[in-house]
């Protein structure tokens, strides 16, 4: 996978999150891996269909996912992470993806006939996980933000 | 939902498992309206769909079943279902599952659905949540271990 099909995804976020009053974004190395381990509380994981193919996981903290919520409910306290908490994970976890595959990919990929199509969230929690969301490769991102870390996890079939 | 949706998802499983991994599943009873929240057996692969609907289909497995299936398909021993050829087994084995039940529901229905890439994953505690969308489970035994399919569809 190459490097121009990641950064419409950090783009994405960068603009999801920045609008929900977030600060301070910045993006670590990419890192490559066949499968991904997340010791971290929640991942949000969707998938991509058409002549893009792949998934796409988003994973944070609990204490990160709290404020996220907070954050995109004008900064409603959140205690724990109720069925609309992940509603709201589930949510934002789209509209980055949402985002990326309007704005960027799709300029990406012209010349081709675009049909893309994003598949419904899906939210696991736990701890110690270890994932694969592609038989081809993960790319791996960890971003920096005023809330904490959100990992970025990128499987595309390209 | 439509009960009438895990039918094919159903069938393909006790095929493909009695095929390819030579374990027999047997179904505890009808599909019921499950919740939102899926507490995993051990280790779980969840593949999406979009089409004229979206949705995702589940399946859910004893951390043994997984070890014998692997072992079946491979012909070696693994101790821990978060080997990497484990999950493998687990992931590629839904990605036949799926396919076959979609293409039933696309001859049958016209829903033209494709199919994301299956994810699998293994972890201690794990609970899987799909907001906002209805899921029908069924159960299901074998002689390792018990099994769950879920499909869960939404409106697109």
């Amino acid at each position: 996978m190459e490097d121009k099909y990641i950064s419409p995804f950090l783009e994405a976020l960068k603009n999801v999150i920045s609008q929900f009053g977030v600060t301070d974004i910045r993006f670590g190395k990419p890192e490559r891996k066949e499968t991904m381990h997340v010791d971290t509380d929640i991942t949000a994981v969707l998938g991509l269909v058409g002549n893009l193919r792949g998934n796409v996981a988003y994973s944070m903290s609990s204490e990160t996912a709290k404020k996220t919520v907070s954050a995109m409910m004008y900064g409603m306290p959140v205690e724990e992470i109720d069925s609309i908490a992940r509603s709201a994970i589930g949510e934002m976890a789209n509209m980055i993806t949402g985002n990326a595959i309007s704005s960027s990919l799709s300029l990406l990929l012209s010349g081709e006939k675009t049909t893309f199509d994003i598949t419904p969230p899906s939210i696991i929690f736990g701890k110690d996980i270890y994932f694969i969301i592609s038989s081809i490769e993960t790319v791996s991102v960890p971003v920096d933000t005023s809330i904490g870390r959100i990992e970025v996890n990128i499987g595309l079939e390209i | 939902m439509d009960m009438r949706m895990t039918v094919p998802f159903v069938e393909a499983l006790q095929d493909i498992f009695k095929q390819m991994a030579m374990i027999e599943v047997q179904t505890d009873g009808d599909p019921f309206n499950d919740n939102e929240e899926v507490h995993s057996y051990g280790v779980s692969s969840i593949i999406t769909f979009a089409g004229k609907i979206k949705g995702r289909f589940l399946i859910d497995l004893d951390t043994q079943v997984a070890l014998q299936a692997a072992k079946n398909i491979t012909g070696s021993s693994y101790d821990s279902p978060k080997e990497q050829m484990v999950l493998a087994v687990v992931s590629e084995m839904n990605n036949i599952i799926s396919g076959n039940a979609i293409t039933k529901l696309n001859n049958e229905y016209g829903l033209s659905l494709r199919l994301a890439p299956p994810i699998v994953f293994a972890g201690t505690d794990v609970v899987i949540s799909i907001p906002k969308v209805a899921s029908a489970s069924v159960t299901c035994t074998t002689a390792c271990g018990k099994l769950k399919a879920s499909v869960a569809i939404s409106k697109a």
